[in-house]
Parts: C-alpha cells; structure tokens; sequence
C-alpha cells in the first residue's frame, strides 16, 4: 500500500533528526560517516602538537612516503600501490581548535580525505582521537581507483592509521615487523653477521 | 642463522634464513642460548592458529645473550643475558602502565585485524601467527626483542640458564593461573592438565596457600611429577565421564574451591562431548574441544572460582553456562601478563623455592627440532619438555 503525505512526512523529519544527531555528534561539517575512535595516553596539547608538525605524518598514514610544501596547501606524496613509485596529492589543510581537516584539492582527481578531532578522556585517560578517511561516497568508480591505490577500504586505513598515530604518541614509534627473518625468503650464504 | 620454520599443518622444518637487524630504536638483538617449545606451540603446528604464513619462525619461550642494542636501549647493554617476555608489551600505553602487559595496544601492527576478531585485539607475541602480530620467534639462533626493556628480565651470571628459561612463560603463567584462583589458606585446587603449565599451577598453587591440589591427567609420567610436588592425582582415563563424581568425592561433595583449566583447546577424552567437540571439530563445525572447561564448570563448588590459562581460540560449543550461572562461579583467564611477574619469580627460583626445570624431558639441538615437535606432539608420555641447545 503506498504511504500517505503525511507518513511520508514523518519519515523526512525522522531522518532529518537522526542526521542532525549525528552532525553533533561527529565532525563539525559533516556528520555522513561514523568516525573510528582510539584513546590514547598522553594529555591533549602533545597529540595536538604531534597532529601540527606534518613531517609526522608519513610515520603513521601508511604509504604516505612525503608531504611536500607545509602550510594551507601540500603534496602528498604516496607510494602507487598497482605501479611503480608515488602519486602526488595536493591537499588542503584546515585547522580549527582540536579538529584538523585534509581534503585532496579537486584538480588531484582523487576524492581523498582525512579528518580528526581530538576530545579529552574520561578519567584522565589522555586523549580520544577521532578518524576518518574518506575516498568519496559519491563517485563510487573513483573511490575503487583510490582503494586500489593505496591497498587498503578506507575503513581498513582509518583503523590502522588512528592505532598507528596512537603507537607513535605514546611510544615514540609505530610497531614494525617489516624487515624482519623469516623462512619465505632463505639465506644460502651461511655466514653470521654476529 | 638457522631458524625453525612453521611450513603448514604438523610440518616444521630446519631453514637457512636471514639473521634478525635492529628495525625500531627500542630493539635488541640477543643471540639465543636456549629456547624451549611450549604446549601453545602444538596449538600452531596442529593448524587450531589461522594465520600463520608458511615460513614463520616459530619460538615464544627464549632466552639469550644482547650482541646488539638500538640506540633508544638505556638499561640493557651488550653482554647481558636476558630472559624474554612471550608476550610483547610497548611499555607505555594504559594496560602496559596497568602491568596488563598481555593486553598491550600498540605492541600488535596489526590490532585492527584481531579487533575485527575479538572487539579488541591484544598484544603482539613472539612466533605466534599474524593475529597476534607475526613477529619472528626465536627457535633460531638469533633473535630481536622489540621494546626490549620492558620485555626482559637480566639473570644473573653463572646461574644455569634451564633454571631460568621458563621465566619466558609458563611458570608465569602457572603462576598467574595460581593468583587468578584466588586462593585462601586451606583451599582445595583441581588442576586440569599435568603438563608443564599445569606442573607450575601445582607448584605455585601451594606457595600461594592451598592445602590440597588435585591433578589431572591421563600420562602416569607427568602424573608422577605432580605427585612429587605433593598433589593428589586423577587419571581421567581410569574414571571415563566420572571426573566430577571423583572430584565430589575427594572435596566431601563440596568440589574444589577453584578450577584450573591448563589445558585448553585440544582436550584429549572420552566422554561423548569430548567425542562431539573431536567429530565438529574435524568437519570444522566447531574451533575449539572445550571438554575440560565443562568438567571445571560441572565440577567447581558453588561460588567458586574457574581460572583458565589453557588457550581458546574462537568458538566453544555446549558450555554449561547455566552451571555457572547458577552457581554464582567466577572465571578469570587470559594469556599472561608475563613482564609483571618476571622479577619477583627469578627471585622465588634464586631462593630455592620452586625449579622450573624439573618439568624439562629432553635437550636437543636445532637440527632435532622437526622430530622434536612431532614425538612431543604424538608421545606425550615420554616428552614432557624439550628444550633446544643453541649456543
Ligand atoms: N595463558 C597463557 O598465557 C599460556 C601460556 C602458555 C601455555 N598456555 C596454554 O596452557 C595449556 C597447557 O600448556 P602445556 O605446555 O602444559 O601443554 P601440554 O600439551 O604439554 O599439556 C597439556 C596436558 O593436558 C592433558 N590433557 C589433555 N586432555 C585432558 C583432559 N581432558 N583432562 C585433563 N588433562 C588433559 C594432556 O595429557 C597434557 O598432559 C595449553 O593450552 C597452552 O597453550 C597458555
Ligand atoms: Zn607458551
Ligand atoms: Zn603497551
């Protein structure tokens, strides 16, 4: 049975109040998208400061390999993951008290953003940071691209990039095994370096 | 170096690899002199782990002398001799601070996929799958021990390192599965596998205030030993489905005041559970033979309380929960927080009071390990502990 103007009505409004729930409750601009959320244990001010000194973050954003030219605008710089070297990016920034926005500039022709807002913890537990990367919802042939590209859904990054950025405030550096032994590759030469 | 490779299910092999570098600041680099292979390890070459890479250097329980610092290392230098954590904590977040060390945020690189598998993933382990972060074990004969200071315990020179070794792991284990029964002066502990994790529950369970222990097994080997220790023994195979009428018996139909599970996933029995939980899990119905964890739930006194270091990895079917629930139990498990309880039990071994080492059956050398894990797997009876001479 169709639905009548009137529940129809009630449905609109019914959205319309979840969607500004949720524009409360998360970014600022925009409330599309749950962002993911890690704790860390340092105070406010220092996860800031790490989020303000861009050079920090090809430490954490995986396959960030460089970020060109600090400031409003910036090329990233990211490793391609199908060919061979980096794809430039150029970004822009925006900053407001604890809320910290990246969005590929349109002429990049890939729909890449990444925002964070930092929150303080209950309990005196450090700091709730807030992530999102986002590869477009709209152009769904674009996203894919990007996907491809970086290797990784960007739910997937978002996780690994807030648990890296968190490992990086708290311990100084990101866990790592890349680099290390294993039987997947054999060593014929025999000889110890220790 | 040579390193013991896990290449797939009950098939590991002696490989020529790369010796370990320095990949964090943090990092040491030891040169093992002996490693041991624990009963978690026959969890992974009987292929119960997902994850596992073939190639994957297996080994949690090492021990060895520093060739190697990083530039961060303040407290350790070349030629220490250190024991090392199974468990990698960073050392920094809010459960390494909370010495929670097994729950460790930052220690996994790859947290976001054991999160998907278990809300929260835990902390990185040595040789012990991808989940669990895929770091290089150290059945090798080098090693690198990221976040080393926190990860490490100094021995002291001249004390023989088979006395020592299993600060690594399972007599922190059996330690902890101990304290998590809360014991009061006087209690009676039923203790769930004689193996070696089991052999330090019994120990540990008496320094820490049982009056009785009662140990449970089928191999008269390893059953020995826990009478040697001063406890009471079950041999289930002698009283079939009957564990619980035994238990009711011995504790004057109250049942133990704690339950220790040490044995975990790969229960042995005959009981038509145990039988089922062998059928699903064979046709992959079920992950986990959850049979003893049963028989602790069925048997423990009201109020009582179940401690469980035996390893579960996924899904237990048939749990009486409602055993549980109606006896107001209470469960405590998980891997071990093992950095929390390295010093004070080097300390408990450098006083004479319990020697780990009495569990160890065998020393072999590396080339030895691939029949090793097969015979420890196969013929429990006679291989209770093997321990790999390195340098
Ligand atoms: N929580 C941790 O951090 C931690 C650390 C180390 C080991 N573990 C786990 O502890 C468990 C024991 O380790 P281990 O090295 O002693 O292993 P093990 O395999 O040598 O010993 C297990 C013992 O359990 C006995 N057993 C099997 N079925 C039984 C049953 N139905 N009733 C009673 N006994 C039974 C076996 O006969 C064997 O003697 C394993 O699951 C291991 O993975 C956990
Ligand atoms: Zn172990
Ligand atoms: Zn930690």
């Amino acid at each position: 049975m169709a639905k009548s103007e009137q529940q129809l009505k009630m449905a609109d409004a019914q959205r319309e109040s979840t969607a500004q729930r949720s524009y409360e409750a998360y970014f600022q601009d925009d409330g599309k998208q749950r962002p993911f959320s890690e704790t860390i244990n340092r105070p406010i001010a220092e996860v800031s400061a790490m989020l303000s000194e861009i050079n920090n973050f090809p430490i954490f954003l995986e396959n960030l390999e460089k970020i060109e030219s600090a400031g409003v605008t910036s090329i990233w710089k990211f490793k391609n993951r199908i060919g061979e070297g980096s794809f430039d990016l150029p970004m822009n920034s925006s900053f407001s008290e604890n809320e910290f926005k990246f969005e590929a500039k349109d002429e990049g022709g890939f729909p890449f953003s990444l925002r964070i807002n930092l929150v303080p913890a209950q309990a005196n537990r450090g700091t709730i940071v807030r992530m999102r990367c986002e590869y477009d919802t709209t152009a769904g042939r674009l996203a894919g691209m990007v996907e491809k590209l970086l290797g990784k859904d960007a739910m997937t990054l978002t996780k690994l990039t807030a648990q890296r950025f968190k490992a990086l405030c708290e311990t100084g550096s990101v866990p790592t095994i890349q680099g290390q032994s294993s039987g997947r590759e054999e060593d014929q030469s025999n000889d110890s370096k220790h | 170096m040579k390193a013991l490779c896990w290449e797939g299910k009950q098939k590991i092999s002696v490989k020529n690899v790369r010796d370990p570098k320095i990949l964090r600041p943090d990092d040491v680099i030891i040169k093992i002199t002996t490693a041991a292979i624990c009963g978690s390890d026959l969890h992974l070459y009987n292929g119960y782990v997902p994850t596992m890479q073939k190639g994957d250097i297996m080994g949690h329980e090492n021990m060895g002398e520093i060739v190697e610092v990083g530039p961060a290392v303040k407290k350790l230098k070349v030629g220490d001799k250190i024991v090392v954590s199974f468990d990698i904590g960073c050392g920094s977040c809010h459960h390494c601070e909370e010495q929670e060390y097994s729950a460790c945020d930052n220690s996994n690189p790859n947290r976001y996929m054991a999160d998907a598998l278990y809300g929260h993933g835990g902390a990185g382990l040595f040789g012990f799958s991808h989940l669990n972060g895929g770091y290089a074990g150290g059945q090798a004969e080098f090693l690198r021990v990221p976040y080393a200071e926190t990860n490490s315990v100094v021995v002291p020179k001249g004390i023989a390192d088979e006395k020592v070794l299993f600060l690594s792991d399972i007599f922190p284990t059996g330690w902890m599965a101990a304290e998590n029964c809360n014991i009061r002066r006087g209690d009676t502990v039923a203790i769930w596998g004689a193996g070696p994790v089991g052999q330090m529950a019994i120990r540990s369970a008496f320094l820490l205030g049982a009056e009785r222990v009662i140990s449970i097994d089928h191999y008269e080997n390893r059953l020995a030993l826990s009478k040697a220790a001063g406890a009471e023994t079950i041999n289930f195979d002698q009283t079939e489905d009957g564990i619980l009428d035994e238990l009711n018996y011995l504790t004057g139909g109250v049942g133990p005041d704690s339950c220790l599970d040490a044995v975990g996933l790969e229960a042995h029995g005959h009981s038509v559970t145990a039988m089922l939980d062998r059928t699903k899990a064979a046709v992959g119905l079920a992950t986990d033979r959850p049979d003893v964890l049963r028989q602790a739930i069925q048997s423990c006194r009201k109020t009582g309380t179940i401690s469980i270091p035996g390893v579960y990895a996924a899904f237990l079917d048939k749990v009486p929960f409602g055993a549980a629930f109606a006896k107001g139990l209470k469960f405590n498990m998980g891997q071990t927080h093992t950095q929390k309880y390295m010093k004070p039990l080097l300390q408990v071994i450098l006083d004479g009071k319990i020697d780990p080492s009495v569990i160890i059956s065998h020393r072999i050398d590396i080339d030895q390990g691939p029949t090793a894990y097969q015979n420890f797997h196969s013929e429990k009876e006679e291989w209770r502990k093997v321990v790999i001479k390195m340098h």
